[in-house]
Protein backbone atom coordinates (compact mmCIF):
# COMPACT_ATOMS: atom_id res chain seq x y z
CA UNK A 1 0.00 0.00 0.00
CA UNK A 2 1.12 3.86 -0.51
CA UNK A 3 2.80 4.85 2.11
CA UNK A 4 0.84 7.99 1.65
CA UNK A 5 -2.36 6.41 1.90
CA UNK A 6 -0.99 4.98 5.40
CA UNK A 7 -0.60 8.27 6.35
CA UNK A 8 -3.60 9.70 5.19
CA UNK A 9 -5.62 6.71 7.49
CA UNK A 10 -3.95 7.60 10.53
CA UNK A 11 -4.43 11.45 10.34
CA UNK A 12 -8.31 10.00 9.92
CA UNK A 13 -8.35 8.48 12.89
CA UNK A 14 -6.76 10.80 15.17
CA UNK A 15 -8.94 13.04 13.96
CA UNK A 16 -12.20 10.85 15.10
CA UNK A 17 -10.04 10.15 18.38
CA UNK A 18 -9.76 13.85 18.99
CA UNK A 19 -13.16 14.40 18.61
CA UNK A 20 -14.51 11.30 20.68
CA UNK A 21 -11.82 12.74 23.36
CA UNK A 22 -13.81 15.86 22.95
CA UNK A 23 -16.89 14.09 23.91
CA UNK A 24 -16.06 13.67 27.56
CA UNK A 25 -16.74 15.76 30.02
CA UNK A 26 -15.96 16.53 33.72
CA UNK A 27 -17.57 18.76 36.59
CA UNK A 28 -16.83 19.05 40.26
CA UNK A 29 -18.96 20.79 42.65
CA UNK A 30 -18.46 20.37 46.43
CA UNK A 31 -20.21 22.03 49.62
CA UNK A 32 -21.28 22.36 53.13
CA UNK A 33 -24.34 20.40 53.73
CA UNK A 34 -26.70 21.45 56.82
CA UNK A 35 -30.15 20.51 57.64
CA UNK A 36 -31.74 18.95 54.39
CA UNK A 37 -29.16 19.18 51.26
CA UNK A 38 -30.57 18.03 47.80
CA UNK A 39 -27.62 17.50 45.26
CA UNK A 40 -29.09 17.77 41.91
CA UNK A 41 -27.06 16.03 38.49
CA UNK A 42 -28.75 16.73 35.39
CA UNK A 43 -27.24 15.74 32.24
CA UNK A 44 -28.05 15.10 28.31
CA UNK A 45 -30.09 11.67 28.02
CA UNK A 46 -27.40 10.58 25.35
CA UNK A 47 -24.56 11.33 27.81
CA UNK A 48 -23.69 8.46 29.87
CA UNK A 49 -22.03 9.32 33.44
CA UNK A 50 -20.53 8.26 36.58
CA UNK A 51 -20.92 10.61 39.52
CA UNK A 52 -18.52 10.06 42.67
CA UNK A 53 -20.15 11.31 45.59
CA UNK A 54 -18.31 11.89 48.76
CA UNK A 55 -19.93 12.47 52.13
CA UNK A 56 -17.26 13.62 55.05
CA UNK A 57 -18.62 15.67 58.41
CA UNK A 58 -18.60 15.53 62.04
CA UNK A 59 -21.27 13.02 62.55
CA UNK A 60 -23.82 10.34 61.17
CA UNK A 61 -25.46 11.56 58.56
CA UNK A 62 -29.33 9.93 56.23
CA UNK A 63 -28.26 10.29 52.53
CA UNK A 64 -31.80 9.35 49.82
CA UNK A 65 -30.69 7.45 46.91
CA UNK A 66 -32.10 8.40 43.62
CA UNK A 67 -33.36 5.25 43.07
CA UNK A 68 -35.20 6.12 46.53
CA UNK A 69 -32.68 3.75 49.25
CA UNK A 70 -32.22 5.42 52.41
CA UNK A 71 -28.96 4.64 54.10
CA UNK A 72 -27.51 6.11 57.04
CA UNK A 73 -23.75 6.47 56.95
CA UNK A 74 -21.13 7.44 59.59
CA UNK A 75 -19.76 10.85 57.99
CA UNK A 76 -16.32 11.02 60.41
CA UNK A 77 -14.80 8.36 57.82
CA UNK A 78 -15.23 10.29 54.87
CA UNK A 79 -18.22 7.79 52.72
CA UNK A 80 -18.39 8.08 48.95
CA UNK A 81 -20.25 6.20 46.63
CA UNK A 82 -20.52 6.21 42.51
CA UNK A 83 -23.68 6.46 41.07
CA UNK A 84 -24.07 5.25 37.34
CA UNK A 85 -25.95 7.33 35.24
CA UNK A 86 -26.74 5.38 31.98
CA UNK A 87 -27.33 6.78 28.56
CA UNK A 88 -31.28 6.68 28.28
CA UNK A 89 -31.73 8.20 24.61
CA UNK A 90 -29.73 9.26 21.06
CA UNK A 91 -28.85 12.67 20.89
CA UNK A 92 -32.10 14.61 20.03
CA UNK A 93 -30.73 17.36 17.99
CA UNK A 94 -31.46 20.06 21.75
CA UNK A 95 -28.44 22.46 21.89
CA UNK A 96 -29.45 24.35 24.59
CA UNK A 97 -31.48 24.23 27.39
CA UNK A 98 -31.94 26.53 30.62
CA UNK A 99 -34.23 26.07 33.62
CA UNK A 100 -33.29 28.35 36.52
CA UNK A 101 -29.87 28.39 36.99
CA UNK A 102 -29.05 25.13 35.73
CA UNK A 103 -27.74 24.83 32.16
CA UNK A 104 -27.10 22.15 29.68
CA UNK A 105 -25.67 22.58 26.24
CA UNK A 106 -23.62 20.43 24.14
CA UNK A 107 -19.85 21.67 25.43
CA UNK A 108 -21.60 21.65 29.28
CA UNK A 109 -24.07 18.40 29.07
CA UNK A 110 -24.01 17.90 32.74
CA UNK A 111 -24.51 20.23 35.66
CA UNK A 112 -24.35 19.34 39.47
CA UNK A 113 -25.96 21.47 41.90
CA UNK A 114 -25.85 21.26 45.76
CA UNK A 115 -28.86 23.15 47.62
CA UNK A 116 -28.55 23.10 51.73
CA UNK A 117 -30.89 24.01 54.59
CA UNK A 118 -34.28 23.15 52.40
CA UNK A 119 -37.68 23.29 53.72
CA UNK A 120 -39.84 20.86 51.97
CA UNK A 121 -38.65 17.53 49.57
CA UNK A 122 -38.97 17.87 46.54
CA UNK A 123 -37.62 21.38 46.99
CA UNK A 124 -39.17 24.11 44.79
CA UNK A 125 -36.18 24.89 42.64
CA UNK A 126 -34.52 24.58 39.29
CA UNK A 127 -33.59 20.83 39.74
CA UNK A 128 -37.26 20.11 40.74
CA UNK A 129 -38.64 22.35 37.42
CA UNK A 130 -36.09 19.94 35.36
CA UNK A 131 -37.37 16.91 36.51
CA UNK A 132 -40.08 15.59 33.46
CA UNK A 133 -38.38 17.52 31.22
CA UNK A 134 -37.55 15.90 27.53
CA UNK A 135 -34.29 14.65 26.65
CA UNK A 136 -33.06 15.69 30.23
CA UNK A 137 -32.16 12.91 32.84
CA UNK A 138 -32.21 14.23 36.58
CA UNK A 139 -30.90 12.66 39.65
CA UNK A 140 -31.33 13.93 43.61
CA UNK A 141 -29.73 12.85 46.31
CA UNK A 142 -30.81 14.23 49.71
CA UNK A 143 -28.65 14.29 52.62
CA UNK A 144 -29.99 15.04 56.37
CA UNK A 145 -27.53 16.29 58.58
CA UNK A 146 -24.40 17.99 58.99
CA UNK A 147 -22.01 17.66 56.27
CA UNK A 148 -19.42 18.47 53.43
CA UNK A 149 -20.37 16.98 49.94
CA UNK A 150 -18.66 16.94 46.71
CA UNK A 151 -19.91 15.50 43.49
CA UNK A 152 -17.87 14.53 40.71
CA UNK A 153 -19.41 13.35 37.52
CA UNK A 154 -17.53 12.10 34.62
CA UNK A 155 -19.22 11.09 31.42
CA UNK A 156 -19.38 10.76 27.89
CA UNK A 157 -22.07 11.82 25.26
CA UNK A 158 -21.71 10.36 21.67
CA UNK B 1 46.27 19.19 -12.33
CA UNK B 2 48.13 15.72 -11.58
CA UNK B 3 46.29 12.02 -12.50
CA UNK B 4 46.23 12.07 -8.22
CA UNK B 5 44.72 15.68 -7.96
CA UNK B 6 41.58 14.50 -10.16
CA UNK B 7 41.05 11.32 -8.50
CA UNK B 8 41.33 13.29 -5.25
CA UNK B 9 38.70 15.63 -6.33
CA UNK B 10 36.49 13.17 -7.96
CA UNK B 11 36.32 11.04 -4.80
CA UNK B 12 35.50 13.88 -2.69
CA UNK B 13 32.28 14.42 -5.46
CA UNK B 14 31.49 11.39 -4.87
CA UNK B 15 31.47 10.90 -0.99
CA UNK B 16 29.46 14.19 -1.39
CA UNK B 17 27.09 12.56 -3.87
CA UNK B 18 27.01 9.61 -1.44
CA UNK B 19 26.21 11.28 1.76
CA UNK B 20 23.28 13.00 -0.65
CA UNK B 21 21.87 9.66 -1.34
CA UNK B 22 21.88 8.96 2.37
CA UNK B 23 20.09 11.96 3.04
CA UNK B 24 17.58 11.06 0.51
CA UNK B 25 17.09 7.48 2.00
CA UNK B 26 16.36 9.66 5.57
CA UNK B 27 13.65 11.25 3.01
CA UNK B 28 11.79 8.08 2.79
CA UNK B 29 12.50 6.85 6.20
CA UNK B 30 10.94 9.77 7.33
CA UNK B 31 7.76 9.03 5.92
CA UNK B 32 8.15 5.94 8.18
CA UNK B 33 9.39 7.58 11.54
CA UNK B 34 5.90 9.90 10.89
CA UNK B 35 3.83 6.56 10.43
CA UNK B 36 5.18 5.30 13.67
CA UNK B 37 4.51 8.62 15.55
CA UNK B 38 0.82 8.88 14.25
CA UNK B 39 0.58 5.26 15.12
CA UNK B 40 1.97 5.52 18.45
CA UNK B 41 -0.29 8.39 19.26
CA UNK B 42 -3.29 6.53 18.11
CA UNK B 43 -2.28 4.04 20.70
CA UNK B 44 -2.10 6.22 23.29
CA UNK B 45 -5.50 8.11 22.32
CA UNK B 46 -7.08 4.96 22.10
CA UNK B 47 -6.11 3.82 25.69
CA UNK B 48 -7.32 7.24 26.79
CA UNK B 49 -10.85 6.45 24.88
CA UNK B 50 -10.96 3.16 26.48
CA UNK B 51 -10.38 4.47 30.35
CA UNK B 52 -12.25 7.47 29.98
CA UNK B 53 -15.11 5.09 28.93
CA UNK B 54 -14.46 3.01 31.92
CA UNK B 55 -13.91 5.40 34.16
CA UNK B 56 -17.25 7.28 32.90
CA UNK B 57 -19.40 4.08 32.48
CA UNK B 58 -18.41 2.08 35.63
CA UNK B 59 -16.10 2.67 38.96
CA UNK B 60 -13.22 2.61 37.08
CA UNK B 61 -11.15 5.17 39.59
CA UNK B 62 -9.65 7.88 37.47
CA UNK B 63 -9.49 9.40 33.70
CA UNK B 64 -7.00 9.12 31.59
CA UNK B 65 -5.24 12.64 31.61
CA UNK B 66 -3.65 13.67 34.21
CA UNK B 67 -5.12 11.23 36.27
CA UNK B 68 -3.81 8.10 35.36
CA UNK B 69 -0.30 7.77 37.08
CA UNK B 70 -1.98 8.72 40.67
CA UNK B 71 -4.69 6.01 39.55
CA UNK B 72 -2.32 2.91 39.65
CA UNK B 73 -0.85 3.71 42.86
CA UNK B 74 -3.90 5.24 44.87
CA UNK B 75 -5.96 3.47 47.68
CA UNK B 76 -7.81 1.83 44.85
CA UNK B 77 -4.80 -0.25 43.34
CA UNK B 78 -5.83 -2.85 40.43
CA UNK B 79 -3.48 -4.51 38.20
CA UNK B 80 -5.51 -3.03 34.71
CA UNK B 81 -5.13 1.17 36.58
CA UNK B 82 -1.14 -0.02 37.10
CA UNK B 83 -1.32 -1.05 33.42
CA UNK B 84 -2.80 1.76 32.58
CA UNK B 85 -0.32 4.38 34.96
CA UNK B 86 2.38 2.77 32.98
CA UNK B 87 0.98 2.94 29.32
CA UNK B 88 1.02 6.76 29.70
CA UNK B 89 4.81 6.30 29.55
CA UNK B 90 5.79 3.20 27.95
CA UNK B 91 3.31 3.86 24.39
CA UNK B 92 5.46 6.86 23.88
CA UNK B 93 8.70 5.68 24.87
CA UNK B 94 8.35 2.40 22.94
CA UNK B 95 7.19 4.47 20.00
CA UNK B 96 9.66 6.59 19.76
CA UNK B 97 12.11 4.10 20.25
CA UNK B 98 10.72 1.93 17.48
CA UNK B 99 11.27 4.99 15.12
CA UNK B 100 14.68 5.76 15.69
CA UNK B 101 15.49 2.13 16.02
CA UNK B 102 13.98 1.74 12.63
CA UNK B 103 15.34 4.46 10.89
CA UNK B 104 18.65 3.74 11.79
CA UNK B 105 19.13 0.09 10.56
CA UNK B 106 17.27 1.17 7.36
CA UNK B 107 19.44 4.04 7.07
CA UNK B 108 22.82 1.84 7.47
CA UNK B 109 21.43 -0.49 4.60
CA UNK B 110 21.88 2.68 2.01
CA UNK B 111 24.48 1.59 -0.22
CA UNK B 112 27.05 3.96 -0.91
CA UNK B 113 30.78 3.52 -2.10
CA UNK B 114 30.17 1.19 -5.15
CA UNK B 115 32.22 3.75 -7.14
CA UNK B 116 35.43 3.09 -5.66
CA UNK B 117 36.19 0.18 -7.81
CA UNK B 118 35.83 2.22 -10.84
CA UNK B 119 38.21 4.94 -9.03
CA UNK B 120 40.64 2.77 -7.91
CA UNK B 121 41.67 2.48 -12.23
CA UNK B 122 43.07 6.26 -11.93
CA UNK B 123 42.28 9.05 -14.19
CA UNK B 124 40.10 7.04 -16.96
CA UNK B 125 37.92 5.65 -13.63
CA UNK B 126 37.33 9.19 -12.80
CA UNK B 127 36.60 10.38 -16.15
CA UNK B 128 34.22 7.57 -16.60
CA UNK B 129 32.64 8.07 -13.38
CA UNK B 130 31.90 11.80 -14.46
CA UNK B 131 30.64 10.95 -18.08
CA UNK B 132 28.51 8.38 -16.57
CA UNK B 133 26.80 10.96 -14.50
CA UNK B 134 23.10 12.30 -15.41
CA UNK B 135 23.43 15.85 -13.77
CA UNK B 136 19.99 16.53 -14.05
CA UNK B 137 19.04 13.47 -11.66
CA UNK B 138 21.90 14.62 -9.06
CA UNK B 139 20.49 18.42 -8.46
CA UNK B 140 17.01 16.79 -7.92
CA UNK B 141 18.48 14.01 -5.74
CA UNK B 142 20.53 17.02 -3.80
CA UNK B 143 17.30 19.04 -3.53
CA UNK B 144 15.48 16.69 -2.37
CA UNK B 145 18.11 15.69 0.37
CA UNK B 146 17.67 18.24 1.94
CA UNK B 147 14.74 18.79 2.27
CA UNK B 148 14.70 15.27 3.55
CA UNK B 149 17.29 16.18 5.96
CA UNK B 150 15.91 19.50 7.41
CA UNK B 151 12.24 18.06 7.64
CA UNK B 152 13.33 14.65 9.60
CA UNK B 153 15.19 16.74 12.17
CA UNK B 154 12.38 18.12 12.96
CA UNK B 155 10.21 15.42 12.72
CA UNK B 156 12.65 13.94 15.85
CA UNK B 157 12.42 17.07 17.37
CA UNK B 158 8.47 16.81 17.44
CA UNK B 159 9.12 13.09 18.19
CA UNK B 160 11.30 14.13 21.33
CA UNK B 161 8.81 16.93 22.34
CA UNK B 162 5.85 13.81 22.43
CA UNK B 163 7.60 11.56 24.79
CA UNK B 164 9.28 14.83 26.77
CA UNK B 165 5.85 15.66 27.52
CA UNK B 166 4.20 12.94 28.53
CA UNK B 167 7.32 11.91 30.92
CA UNK B 168 7.19 15.61 32.32
CA UNK B 169 2.88 15.16 32.72
CA UNK B 170 4.03 12.24 34.71
CA UNK B 171 6.80 13.40 36.38
CA UNK B 172 4.46 16.20 37.51
CA UNK B 173 1.56 14.99 38.32
CA UNK B 174 3.22 12.57 41.00
CA UNK B 175 5.18 14.98 42.27
CA UNK B 176 3.40 18.25 43.21
CA UNK B 177 -0.21 16.46 42.85
CA UNK B 178 -0.20 13.14 44.31
CA UNK B 179 2.45 13.28 46.85
CA UNK B 180 2.61 16.68 47.49
CA UNK B 181 -1.40 17.77 46.80
CA UNK B 182 -0.76 20.70 44.79
CA UNK B 183 -2.41 21.51 41.37
CA UNK B 184 0.29 22.09 38.91
CA UNK B 185 -0.85 24.07 35.35
CA UNK B 186 0.23 21.25 32.92
CA UNK B 187 0.07 23.77 30.33
CA UNK B 188 3.31 25.06 32.07
CA UNK B 189 4.78 21.62 31.67
CA UNK B 190 4.54 21.34 27.65
CA UNK B 191 5.92 24.56 27.51
CA UNK B 192 9.04 24.00 29.84
CA UNK B 193 8.89 20.13 28.00
CA UNK B 194 9.37 22.41 24.31
CA UNK B 195 12.13 24.82 25.68
CA UNK B 196 13.94 21.66 27.40
CA UNK B 197 13.68 19.81 23.89
CA UNK B 198 14.54 23.07 22.05
CA UNK B 199 17.38 23.88 24.05
CA UNK B 200 18.92 19.92 24.13
CA UNK B 201 18.33 19.78 20.48
CA UNK B 202 20.07 22.94 19.57
CA UNK B 203 23.60 21.53 17.87
CA UNK B 204 21.36 18.92 15.94
CA UNK B 205 19.64 21.65 14.57
CA UNK B 206 22.57 23.74 13.60
CA UNK B 207 23.97 21.27 12.95
CA UNK B 208 20.96 20.87 9.93
CA UNK B 209 20.70 24.03 9.11
CA UNK B 210 24.39 24.40 8.77
CA UNK B 211 24.01 21.26 6.01
CA UNK B 212 21.55 22.60 3.93
CA UNK B 213 23.36 25.78 3.92
CA UNK B 214 26.17 23.34 2.12
CA UNK B 215 23.75 21.57 0.39
CA UNK B 216 22.94 24.26 -1.43
CA UNK B 217 26.61 25.13 -2.09
CA UNK B 218 27.00 21.94 -3.46
CA UNK B 219 24.28 22.45 -6.48
CA UNK B 220 25.71 25.89 -7.11
CA UNK B 221 29.05 24.18 -7.84
CA UNK B 222 27.84 21.27 -9.68
CA UNK B 223 26.17 23.22 -11.52
CA UNK B 224 29.56 25.06 -12.50
CA UNK B 225 31.23 22.15 -12.88
CA UNK B 226 28.82 19.89 -15.30
CA UNK B 227 28.93 23.54 -17.31
CA UNK B 228 32.89 23.11 -17.53
CA UNK B 229 33.43 19.38 -17.62
CA UNK B 230 30.32 19.54 -20.47
CA UNK B 231 32.22 21.60 -22.51
CA UNK B 232 36.06 20.03 -22.14
CA UNK B 233 37.25 17.33 -24.42
CA UNK B 234 39.32 14.80 -23.27
CA UNK B 235 41.98 13.24 -25.04
CA UNK B 236 43.70 9.91 -24.52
Amino acid sequence: MNKAWVVFGLVLLLGIQVTVLSSFHEVYTDGPAYGTTEVCIVKWNYVQASARVAIGGPGSVSVTLPNGTDIAINATTNYSFTLNLPRTGAFSGETGLGVGSIELNESSPITVSIDANITSVPFSNSCSEIVGVQYVDVAVITVVGDAFVSVDVYGVGL
Amino acid sequence: MTEADVTSKVRDLMEALDEVRRYKALTSLMVDFVMIILATIASLFSVEILVNYLHASSEFPCSFLPNAFGCGIGSTVTGFSSLVALSLFVIPAVGILCGVVWVDRKFKRVKVGEWRTTLDEGLPGAVKLLTQMKWDSVFEEIQLSKIGYLVYGLVKVAGYFVFVSFLSIFATTFVFDFAIHVIFNLDVVIVVAFVLVLVLSRKDLEKRYRQTWSLDGLIWELRWFSGEFGSASFKT
